[in-house]
């Protein structure tokens, strides 16, 4: 189990260095220039050459990639580094970058649950229902509301929630901000439909799928109870992919949160991210593709160790070494 | 039954978001002594020397105060100064390059310091000199700033010695001596009561470092900093020490939200979430009227227009490829082409249009920003303004034809379908006049010359400083200082190279004229030079001057005192509103 633990630790390092390659490259080739952007439309030729070598920025790809990694020394642009944990201060707000990722990141953290809470809780229990009783009237609406679920616009489901909810009925606001519950209600509930919609579905999928095995016919024939049969026996089998659903949303429900958090104004960290790249802020945005690149790696690591637990037969093949093939064990 | 409870609810979620009426903006879940404002984007930090959008100036014009004020009409009148100085007065010199500046007494800042003449100079010094500061070049026409006593300064106005000299970094007082020499400056007035020159406290600013502006912040000002707890929130409170009487303050608090989405910052005026914004969706402005908020439309300080590259060789001013641009040029098919161009464009359907001004601009017939000293307000017979009409605008199809037509054989062959490259900010409202405006030559002259192709600002200002890759542009002009010699450098030679004057033109006309209206003190002399300027521009037609922009406020009624307020660069005097109730 150490050993497999390690190993995947270890595969983070490629997967976090092509991340950080690929996003700084991207930002390099971009059209943007921030010494302009930070002086201004008026600059004058002077202070613009100044401003981009004090920023480093008139140094070639190589040498500002290796910068970004290992830091660079300068009184007021300078920075220890990726590697070190410091990018820097913003272009804009002249914050320190790590520092407002992690202020900002529990509050997405809470949109993230929150969604995924409501999209378990509905989810799950209207996929048994789909399942148990599948092709009946209520399996079609169910499905009908899935599919609704998962191909509605995330931009549009919120303006309608807000038109509905805040405009006319005045229930909840329209803005919306982590210290106020019922702020939270709207933008959770837009966020967790497309998750919901997944979740249900899949476990929909999963329990049909189980409810055909021979070990649950003969539960039943043995007359055990059908509560039993569902929840003790098909349940717990058939939530294996539904938790590495929920985990892969999980992640995606952290990097996904952009759209929902900019027009519910949520001072998250898709927000800021949004922010930074409207406003061509390189440090800050270099730092928050690294940030959920780094969040969205380790939940799927935990998922797969999650998974080792819900299902034994996995977490016994974890410390086994790799079996020899039957043909070779044989001629032994 | 399950069928009837069904049809219920469908029909209530249906009638909800139908029919439903809205209640009218009520304050929803907030103190009412909070006054709550909209930002368009993330404020930068809230250090006006050196940061310089409109987002955190709205914010720091609160809190730092300038020199001088400047009211919505352009008037000046003394905030931080005794006295707003002038010749009569005897504070300003006689050869009108030196200001004597009487500080206020018993000033003090948020923190207990006392205000004084370092800390003048201490925030001239960095606007000119920090590395980091945005409004260097505003500014650049100061030579000096000194100290006289604990509440005088003098101010030194200049122009550079050597104008080749302008690529040499100005980094001291001790560079700016060598550069420069002592002149006067027209717009000096407006430069003091521009936001950039929110005057600090010196003490707090070297004592918080690379920390100031996020998380201390302190000025003179009505209201003072409290907290930012996320970037897009900022909150400050009255500041009952304030020598303006806080009593006067309608609001005990303000909180600032910055919110990038319009149709979402329609939606939380509608609740009553907000107070006042700017940035609304200009598309649903009725219903936002309709829901009890009031709209405020008045003339802005912003200009859209559309350039014809000099450099280009299609509708460019070039004689054996050179620039041709010294006040009498040969006319050419470049020429022709261009005044086709320019008379097949009518403005005034983008105004109406309800996705792009919906009304709330009208049309422009100069360079230059009505209510402005250069703007011409006369029109005689034979001058480049007397084609103009409200209506139209310059557009006049029979011209426009007659003008192409005259084109030579040869160089109409050139002008193959979309053989003109226009070039335009990738914002959508750009992209939209771009695209008008390509219509408009196509439906006019029959050929369907322009490509629009959107991009990056950044990229655009970077083709504009060589002229290179674009035959015309379409882009925005904003004048915070509210003086014309902010609105000259488009049009300015010297702005040649810095990606501001993107026709690259260079008329020694208009180059002198403006250095008239730059270098004199003469209120009349300067408006005869920028007059001269505009009706130049006008007759060689490398702009295409499009509309004025209004800015647009929607502001929940229990706010008043709008007019005296709001100010053409979409910033408000928040201190100045009332509450109706």
């Amino acid at each position: 189990m150490s050993k497999y633990l390690l190993r995947r630790i270890f595969m983070l390092v490629p997967v976090l260095f092509g991340v950080t390659l690929i996003v700084f490259g991207l930002l390099y080739i971009t059209p943007s220039d921030p010494a302009q952007m930070m002086l201004g439309p008026n600059a004058t030729p002077a202070a613009y050459t100044q401003m981009k070598a004090d920023m480093g920025l008139d140094k070639p790809f190589v040498v500002q990639y290796i910068r970004f990694l290992f830091g660079y020394q300068h009184p007021i642009f300078g920075y220890k580094g990726l590697l070190f944990g410091d990018l820097g201060r913003s272009y804009i707000s002249n914050r320190n970058v790590f520092e407002l990722i992690l202020s900002s990141f529990p509050n997405t953290l809470i949109l993230a649950a929150g969604a995924l809470f409501l999209a378990l809780v509905i989810g799950v229990p209207i996929g048994i229902l789909s399942a148990t009783r599948h092709y009946s009237a209520w399996d079609m609406v169910f499905t009908v509301f899935a599919l609704l679920g998962a191909s509605m616009p995330v931009f549009w489901a919120a303006m309608v929630l807000i038109y509905t909810f805040a405009n006319n009925l005045r229930i909840f606001p329209a803005m919306s901000n982590p210290r106020d519950f019922m702020s939270l209600v709207l933008p959770i509930v837009t966020l967790s439909m497309y998750s919901m919609a997944i979740i249900m579905r899949m476990t929909r999928s999963s329990m049909l799928d189980v409810m055909e095995q021979d070990y649950i016919r003969t539960a039943r024939v043995k007359g055990m109870d059908e509560k039993v049969v569902i929840f003790k026996h098909a349940l717990r089998n058939a939530l294996i992919p539904v938790v590495t659903v929920a985990g892969l949303q999980f992640g995606q429900l952290l990097g996904g949160a952009v759209l929902t958090e900019k027009i519910f104004s949520y001072p998250g960290l898709g927000s800021i991210m949004v922010d930074a790249i409207y406003q061509k802020d390189t440090p800050q945005i270099l730092g928050s593709v690294c940030f959920i690149a780094l969040t969205f790696t380790i939940i799927n690591l935990l998922v797969d160790i999650l998974y080792g637990f819900i299902d034994p037969r996995i977490k016994s093949t974890f410390g086994r070494k790799k079996a020899k093939p039957a043909a070779a064990r044989s001629r032994a | 039954m399950k069928k009837v409870i069904a049809i219920l609810f469908a029909a209530l979620i249906l009638g909800t978001s139908t029919f439903a009426q809205a209640k009218g903006p009520a304050l929803r879940n907030r103190d009412p002594e909070t006054l709550v404002f909209v930002l368009a984007a993330v404020p930068q930090p809230l250090d006006p020397n050196i940061y310089t959008t409109l987002n955190e100036a709205q914010i720091m014009r609160e809190i730092n105060e300038t020199l001088m004020g400047m009211t919505p009409d352009y008037k000046f009148y003394p905030m931080l100064a005794e006295v707003v100085p002038t010749l009569e007065n005897g504070l300003v010199s006689k050869d009108g390059s030196i200001y004597t500046l009487k500080l206020r007494k018993g000033v003090k800042f948020h923190n207990g310091n006392e205000f004084n003449a370092d800390d003048v100079v201490f925030s001239f010094n960095r606007i000119l000199h920090h590395p980091k500061s945005s409004s260097k070049s505003m500014f650049s026409s100061i030579l000096s700033v000194e100290k006289v006593d604990s509440h005088t300064v003098k101010i030194t106005w200049g122009r550079l010695r050597n104008p080749e000299d302008a690529t040499v970094p100005l980094t001291s007082w001790a560079d700016r001596a060598k550069y420069m020499v002592a002149s006067p400056y027209g717009p000096a007035l407006n430069i003091l009561a521009h936001y950039c020159s929110g005057i600090e406290d010196k003490e707090t600013v070297e004592a918080a470092g690379a920390d100031y502006g996020t998380k201390v912040v302190t000025g003179t000002g009505p209201y003072k900093f409290v907290s930012w707890p996320n970037p897009q929130e900022v909150n400050v409170t009255r500041n009952d020490a304030w020598w303006g009487d806080a009593k006067t303050l309608a609001f005990k608090n303000i909180q600032f939200r910055a919110m990038s989405e319009q149709p979402q910052v329609n939606n939380v005026l509608i609740t009553g979430e907000v107070d006042m914004a700017f940035n609304l969706s200009r598309l649903d402005t009725k219903s936002i009227e309709k829901a009890g908020i009031n709209i405020t439309s008045k003339p802005g300080l912003t200009i859209w227009y559309g350039v014809f590259n000099m450099n280009s060789n299609l509708v460019g001013q070039k004689m054996n490829g050179k620039l041709d641009l010294s006040g009498a040029y040969t006319e050419s098919d470049t020429t022709k082409l261009r005044r086709a161009i320019f008379y097949s464009i009518n403005s005034v359907p983008f105004i109406r249009q309800v996705d792009l001004f919906n009304g709330h601009a009208i049309p422009a017939n100069q360079m230059m920003q009505p209510g402005f000293l250069g703007h011409v307000t006369s029109a005689p017979a034979g001058s480049p303004f007397a084609e103009f009409n409200e209506r139209s605008w310059y557009f006049n199809r029979d011209k426009a034809k007659a003008e192409f037509a005259s084109i030579s054989p040869e160089f109409k062959a050139k002008l193959v379908p979309e053989s003109i490259t226009l070039v335009v900010g990738n914002i959508t409202d750009r992209v939209k006049i771009a695209n008008n405006v390509k219509d408009q030559v196509k439906t006019t002259l029959g050929v369907d010359l322009i490509k629009v192709i959107p991009m990056v600002n950044a990229q655009i200002i970077q083709m504009s400083k060589t002229g290179d890759g674009y035959d015309m542009v379409v882009t925005g002009w904003f004048t915070p200082t509210g003086d014309p010699d902010y609105t000259c450098i488009i049009y300015n030679g010297d702005s040649i190279g810095t990606g501001m004057n993107g026709a690259l033109y260079n008329n020694d006309i208009v180059n002198a004229n403006i250095a008239t209206g730059r270098y004199t003190q003469d209120q009349a002399a300067r408006k005869v030079a920028y007059d001269k300027v505009q009706t130049q521009l006008m007759t060689d037609k490398p702009y295409f001057p499009m509309v004025y922009e209004n800015v647009l406020f929607g502001t929940h009624p229990r706010v008043g005192n709008i007019d005296r307020a709001i100010f053409g660069t979409k910033l408000v005097d928040l201190h100045l509103l009332t509450k109706q109730f």
